[in-house]
């Protein structure tokens, strides 16, 4: 299944039901069907604009933007935190982690990148694309943008 | 993409939803206003209703327009004979005709 998680967005595209039954199971989490991908429920409804000070699902925004949802929350600077399952800003992500280069990919060190992680030179990272492969339940990146 | 709310503006602050935008004003007075507001990305222009003034210079010119035929009419109704002596009515006419003349200059200051 393929994960994109673009400025703190996530979006699955699974090529088959059973990949989205098999990932929640394993990690144990919801993930609702929108348009041609799943996302977390929490992200379901996010708007296509904010305005500054107008609340934007659980944070007060901070730009005037408008655009998919993960170009506005770009723009504010903000990501969905995988286990508080509400929006953070992406300067709140304190966590590490490492990218083990394999020759055609990365391997994190963690079965799930949180957005905003910082690698082991402190770069922040703010999105990815990535492919999770079941069979060895390991995420191997091949693609990151950081902030 | 492009969202379009309904705005407000007024002393060229836009509001919308009671929250202030940074928005190009597309207007060249400073009066109150209402409108819309087109975002598209982080780029913000506010467009506003001009009915509402137009509606009111076409009144005033409608009213002026009005004065204008009754003293012309008074005049004319005056010219029976080699009387030279203007309507009794005629400076107070032109003084309405003044004040009109007042209203759409400030009107057309305050155009939004």
């Amino acid at each position: 299944m393929r994960v994109v998680c673009e400025n703190g967005y996530y979006r699955f595209y699974p090529k088959r039901s059973s990949e989205v039954f098999l990932f929640c199971d394993y990690f144990n989490f919801a993930l609702l069907r929108k348009g041609n991908y799943y996302t977390f429920p929490f992200l379901v409804n996010a708007p296509d604009h904010s305005i500054i000070t107008k609340p934007y699902l659980n944070l007060l925004a901070n730009a005037l933007y408008e655009g998919n949802p993960w170009e506005v929350m770009g723009a504010n600077r903000f990501v969905y935190n995988i286990n508080s399952q509400i929006l953070v800003p992406l300067d709140s992500v304190s966590t590490v982690i490492e990218l083990i280069d394999t020759g055609d990919c990365f391997v994190p060190d963690v079965t799930m990148i949180q957005a905003g992680s910082l690698n082991r030179t402190g770069r922040r990272i703010k999105s990815f694309d990535s492919f999770f492969h079941q069979a060895y339940l390991q995420l191997r990146v091949v693609g990151v943008e950081y902030d | 993409m492009t969202k379009i709310f309904t705005a407000n503006c007024q002393g060229g602050v836009v509001t919308t939803e009671g929250l202030t935008l940074d928005a190009d004003i597309v207007a060249s007075g400073q009066g109150q206003s209402s409108g819309a507001v087109i975002l598209e990305k982080d780029h913000a222009v506010y467009l506003p209703n001009t009915q509402p003034d137009l509606e009111t210079t076409i009144e005033k010119l409608s009213e002026s327009l009005g004065k204008l035929t009754e003293i012309l009419a008074a005049i004319g109704a005056g010219m029976t004979g080699p009387t030279t002596a203007p309507p009794g009515t005629l400076a107070t006419d032109l003084a309405e005709i003044t004040a009109l003349k007042a209203e759409l200059d400030a009107l057309k200051g305050n155009l939004i």
